[in-house]
């Protein structure tokens, strides 16, 4: 009938027009803007709020949108801290409980999308600016994940506000009650007060979990607070689209970063790069393939494509990728990997010669060469790189591969046992193709002193909860570096840490190594904490909660178009200190 | 009209029918074909199972000729050239070689499907035998429970099974699941998350073939001799579902092969073996540098068996149950 | 009718209990504690207690499942968001892909079933009934990921994965995953939609209309189409509430930041509000466009009664 053929007529034309769609969206291409610098992200962000920013990848963006009190001088080793928001240092009391830290004048903040004030420009930070961050992170209502890691227990008082502020509810915090911990000396002047001298705070006010926010920006945006970043930082977020993209543009109020330039009239103020433009990508290999053509600045070398940017066994980029006007920076990552023993399991436990035999039966070498493809340097003990007791040349005996060492120890293990030993089960973080591969290489390896291994794949975050209670035996981890103090590793092997869900996740517990924390926690930087700190790694080499893997390096490339880039471990804010060739970037472009 | 006389007596049928299904089957070239190729397919299983293939598949066959492209011919450092089977599929990234990966993920296939049918065809035969034959609210019970199952996103339903069945699996539950599952490197999550989440199908046919057959005379006569329940529902009923079984034991063994594809994505398949759908998982990253062979070999290995099994299927269909079938 | 419908409404509560029940043991009962993992690598008790307290997982189980049933959800444990806003954001990706996949698909899947049928036995309907055998078979990951390598990296008509904002932008990316959604499921369609047609080819009604002498190609649009209509109602009514999740793995390999991706990640990443939201509202639409089919069939076909 004539109603058939007018759908079906219709339904061609539908379709039509969906083909023609498509033929005209190939020739769209997306538009790039000459002054940007484009970057991609391998990642989901979690939050634009630093209360809640605990991941990486939100971290390093607020870094370029907020300030805290102190950051880490840039392209600078070994590692030094200067006062960003504060002026100076901070005075320690005789005790060293109290901190007492000025600020400076003159900062402030900056809505791009000027609604918490009018023209978008803020107040001047002061302390109150600075109390409030800090008493919002111990809000029991935020529930910011960092709170325990950077406050709790260290602060005086704070029970009481957190118990206050769980009574109250979300509505009902009045900020400005104080708090004995955090005091408010003068406008420009605060004051921590710690139950014990705490040499590590410093560096927490040196990460972005601090980062300064303003009250205006939160009591306007509320619960939206964190895709709305106000800060006084280099950039701001000009437009933020979720798990697609970020542009930052330049801060016009920003006073220049205070290392760099003190505020000299009339100069060039940061950052040269006015506009920065991130992608976020969940896979590896797509955003490689747009950076190999042109379209990203910067970026990291996924494993398959490895082989296609570094030459094998030189560490050194192909001549293909060469050619592009592409240039490799390598660096030491402030980071360990390990596969850790539950030392509460009955037969990891007691058996301290079993642990350092499957210690020894590990080929460090060629292992880093296999599956890191020469990324990395071979594991010695627990403290990476990078820090003032890291020796490169120190021995330990029990991270040396020696096939027949470790069987000798074996026998005595197997004495300790009573026995051969059972089998052995580790539990790895990942399923995912690298994962399988090194827990083949590890059973592989163990096999080959008679210990028989068998993996268990999980995924991050059942890994999480059955590390947290210890109800594993062998595990896979890593530990990054927090700040450049070893304690951020030595913590790990803390006795008071063992229980379920503290950072020591081997529940590694030592009388000697204890006391020897307990001496160093309350110590500042000196020739006399360096000796402890060695003796402590010396007890963890020998004991062997870890089978210390390997330290991983960091490669990544960048176009040379792009310059003035240092890989950092710590500290915030990078692209400011970049410049882009923007000339040479458009005639490379151009030449392809 | 010989075969639908045949089929009322309850203790002639089964073979009648599965002499003439047989003839039937091998009458047809395509039918026939499909036969002889699953055949092979079970052939390099067994083979399999021997233990040189452990060796087999983890050689390298040389370790500086990762990602080698197929050849027909293999070059050793001295020079010589030998026929090399080994290398007619190509080499992985460890340079091991794809041709025995993949005959070794047949027999992972091989279990799979078999375990898997073994489950799932249990849980829906039994279910839907007591469903159909004893009505009420037995049945009521039963269709409520399928309907609720089936309704739920079939994927989401797996990935939380297998899930669930990993967390049981944790070494110090000191469950029999827990060593046997370490040891068959995630075989028992695949067989049972797959296995308990897909029996509605067959389920609903049993109920439906057995409503229709608990009223037909052999039944109840068997009634009028005084048989009891159990016995009329096995010796009589079952017997007649037959058909229905196998014909979804060759369809669904190709459903489990391709969703074991799906879990390997996801990172829930096979871990420590290599199975076609991990070999295609990867495989996926180097196929964007024009490394093919892998997956290529695994997935054509995965299309030809499950054609072969689909075009079985619907021979079987055809040759077991011409009623039902009214069109060819 | 409306006897009917309640009836079925009625009797679509229980098994609505029962999926939500089914999925709530799954994932929240027998499963690991979001907050942990919300709270990642520095964990205290009171801490974590704050974190269960935001996440609304510090209730009893049995208030947490009566939430859900009214559509109380708490907000994603990973986006922070709530989860209708979530919905709001992903759910019309997904729709983008599989909308005009759905039609296309049909379409064409109604047009071979048709064609081939009436010119059975031809090497036309050989051929085309063989590639559709080989299209159910092929494994859909290889289907997907062949595609991606052709058109994307080889010939670089499209691009391999991702997504952007902006209709002519999001159609380039879109491209391929739809025509690749269409191949995957041309095969069992065309199949499918051919035994139907050929049943009701062979049916009296119409070697009544040919003896007539209506011809061949009315005979098949006019009345055999619309018989065919049922089986098609069948199959695809119920199936439009899953089009908002859209495909898993499509979205996965395509990299579409829709709902199904959200899905994936949401129980990697143990986000419970989001899988439960998911979960409940899809069956809730499944359940009832289950109804709206039964519905349907009174309408297309007035011989149908609904008892």
């Amino acid at each position: 009938m004539r109603k058939t053929k007018w759908i079906f007529f219709i339904y061609l034309a539908m379709v039509g027009l969906f083909v023609a769609g498509v033929g005209i969206s190939l020739s769209f291409t997306p538009l790039r803007d000459p002054h940007t610098l484009y970057v991609e992200e391998l990642a989901t962000l979690k939050s634009l709020d630093p209360a809640e920013a605990s991941d990486e990848p939100s971290a390093a963006l607020l870094g370029e949108v907020y300030e805290c009190l102190y950051n880490y001088e840039y392209g600078v080793r070994p590692y030094a801290l200067f006062p960003e928001v504060a002026a100076a240092m901070p005075e320690y009391s005789k005790d060293n409980r109290e901190m007492t830290i000025r600020l400076r004048k003159g900062i402030r903040f900056y809505d791009p999308q000027k609604r918490v004030w009018p023209d978008g420009i803020g107040p001047e930070i002061t302390a109150r600016d600075v109390i409030y961050t800090f008493k919002r992170i111990c809000d029991f209502n935020l529930a910011s994940p960092i709170y325990s890691a950077v406050f709790q227990d260290q602060i005086v008082g704070l029970e009481d506000w957190w118990n206050y502020t769980k009574r109250v509810g979300p509505g009902g915090v009045d900020w400005d009650r104080p708090v004995t911990g955090f005091q408010i000396v003068d406008e420009h002047t605060i004051r921590l007060v710690m139950p014990q001298a705490n040499p590590q705070m410093i560096y927490n006010l040196a990460a972005m979990w601090t980062g300064i926010v303003s009250r205006d920006a939160v009591n306007y945006w509320k619960r939206d607070f964190r895709l709305h970043p106000v800060g006084s930082g280099a950039y701001c977020v000009a437009e933020y689209l979720r798990d697609q993209r970020i542009i930052l543009e330049a801060n016009p109020v920003y006073r220049g970063r205070p290392d760099a330039d003190e505020m000299i009239p009339g100069s060039d103020r940061m950052p040269h790069i006015k506009r920065v433009e991130y992608d976020f990508f969940q896979e590896e290999v797509p955003p490689w393939l747009l950076f190999t053509q042109g379209l990203f600045d910067l970026s990291g070398i996924p494993k398959e494509s490895f082989g296609q940017a570094i030459r094998p066994g030189t560490g050194t980029l192909t001549p293909e990728l060469a050619k592009k006007g592409i240039v490799l920076r390598k660096a030491d990552e402030a980071a360990t990997e390990y596969i850790g023993f539950n030392v509460q399991d009955p037969i990891l436990g007691k058996n301290k010669p079993l642990r350092q035999a499957m210690s020894m039966a590990f080929d460090r070498d060629a292992y880093v060469a296999n599956f890191w493809n020469g990324r990395g340097t071979p594991g010695i003990g627990p403290i990476p790189p990078g820090f003032p007791t890291y020796d490169p040349h120190e021995i330990n005996p029990y991270a040396q591969f020696n096939l027949e060492a470790a069987r000798e120890k074996l026998k005595e293990a197997e004495r300790i046992n009573g026995g051969p030993i059972p089998t052995l089960h580790i539990l790895m973080r990942d399923a995912d193709t690298l994962s399988r591969q090194m827990a083949e290489n590890f059973v592989l390896q163990m096999g080959q002193i008679g210990v028989r291994v068998e993996p268990e794949f999980r995924d991050f975050a059942r890994w999480l909860e059955m590390t947290d209670n210890r109800q594993t035996q062998l595990f896979d981890g890593g530990w990054l570096a927090d700040y450049p103090d070893e304690q951020d590793f030595l913590q790990l092997f803390y006795g008071k840490n063992a229980p379920a869900m503290g950072v020591n996740s081997t529940a590694f517990v030592n009388r000697e190594f204890d006391k020897l924390y307990e001496r160093a926690a309350v110590m500042r930087d000196s020739p006399e904490r360096r000796q402890l700190y060695m003796r402590m790694e010396k007890i963890v080499m020998d004991e062997c909660p870890w089978l210390i893997v390997a330290y991983p390096k960091s490669y990544a490339l960048h176009y040379d178009w792009v310059s003035g880039g240092h890989a950092m471990d710590y500290g915030y804010g990078f692209f400011q200190h970049w410049d882009l060739d923007e000339k040479l970037r458009e005639k490379r472009l151009g030449e392809r | 009209m010989t075969e639908i006389d045949d089929n009322s007596r309850a203790d002639a049928a089964p073979q009648s029918i599965g002499r003439q299904a047989w003839s039937r089957l091998v009458g047809s070239r395509l039918s026939l074909t499909s036969l002889i190729v699953v055949g092979c397919y079970v052939a390099v299983g067994i083979v399999s199972f021997a233990p040189f293939m452990e060796g087999k598949i983890e050689e390298p066959i040389s370790a500086d000729k990762t990602f080698a492209p197929p050849a027909f011919f293999q070059t050793s450092p001295d020079g010589t050239r030998s026929i090399s089977p080994a290398c007619w599929l190509g080499l992985d990234f460890e340079g091991r070689s794809v041709l025995w990966r993949v005959a070794y993920g047949t027999r992972i296939a091989l279990l799979i499907m078999i375990c898997t049918c073994a489950i799932s065809i249990s849980i829906g035969a039994v279910l839907g035998l007591l469903a159909g034959f004893f009505g009420g609210w037995v049945d009521d019970l039963i269709t409520w429970l399928y309907s609720t199952v089936s309704s739920i996103p079939w994927l989401l339903l797996v990935i939380a099974m297998a899930y669930v069945i990993q967390n049981l699996q944790t070494v110090n539950s000191g469950s029999v699941l827990a060593s046997v599952g370490a040891k068959l490197g995630g075989l028992p999550t695949v067989v049972l998350a797959l296995g308990l989440t897909d029996w509605v199908g067959l389920c609903r046919l049993i109920r439906g073939e057995v409503i229709k057959l608990r009223d037909q005379d052999f039944v109840v006569a068997a009634r009028a001799l005084g048989l009891g329940s159990p016995r009329i529902l096995f010796r009589h009923i079952l017997p007649n579902t037959f058909h229905i079984v196998v014909i979804t034991f060759s369809l669904s063994s190709v459903a489990y092969v391709q969703a074991e594809t799906v879990l390997a994505f996801l990172g829930l398949g096979i871990t420590t073996k290599p199975s076609w759908g991990r070999m295609i998982d990867d495989s996926k990253l180097e196929l964007l540098r024009g490394v093919w062979w892998e997956f290529a070999a695994a997935s054509v290995a995965i299309l030809i068996v499950s054609l072969a099994l689909n075009t079985l299927g619907d021979a079987l269909r055809d040759a077991l149950d011409p009623k039902l079938h009214g069109v060819k | 009718m409306l006897a009917y419908i309640f009836r079925k409404l009625l009797l679509s509560i229980p098994i609505l209990l029962g999926i939500v029940a089914v999925t709530f043991l799954l994932f929240c009962i027998v499963a690991p504690d979001p907050a942990r993992v919300y709270a990642g690598k520095f964990k205290s008790e009171a801490q974590l207690q704050a974190i269960r307290h935001q996440l609304g997982t510090d209730v009893p189980k049995w208030r947490q499942f009566t939430n859900i049933l009214t559509f109380h959800f708490a907000n994603s444990s990973r986006y922070q968001e709530s989860v209708w806003r979530l919905f709001a954001r992903k759910a019309p990706v997904s729709l983008a892909i599989q909308v005009p996949a759905f039609f296309i698909e049909l379409g064409l899947q109604l047009a071979l079933a048709l064609l081939v049928a009436s010119k059975r036995g031809t090497i036309l309907d050989y051929g085309v009934t063989f590639l559709s055998v080989v299209g159910l078979s092929v494994p859909a990951i290889s289907l997907y990921l062949t595609m991606q390598w052709v058109f994307g990296g080889w010939l670089q008509w499209f691009p391999v994965a991702g997504w952007s904002a902006g209709f002519f932008y999001a159609l380039h990316f879109a491209a391929l995953p739809i025509i690749a959604s269409i191949i995957a499921g041309l095969g069992y369609g065309v199949r499918f939609y051919r035994t139907v047609v050929l049943e009701e080819i062979n049916a009296d009604y119409v070697r009544t209309a040919r003896a007539k002498g209506v011809g061949a190609r009315e005979t098949l649009f006019t009345h055999v189409l619309g018989n065919v209509l049922i089986p098609v109602l069948t199959n695809t009514v119920a199936t439009l509430p899953l089009l908002f999740v859209g495909s898993l793995l499509l979205e996965r390999l395509f990299q579409i930041p829709g709902f199904g991706n959200l899905l994936v990640d949401a129980i990697h990443a143990q986000d419970q509000p989001v899988v439960m939201f998911i979960v409940y509202v899809t069956s809730l639409l499944y359940l009832l466009m289950l109804i709206v089919t039964d519905v349907l069939y009174t309408l297309v076909d007035p011989r149908v009664t609904l008892r």
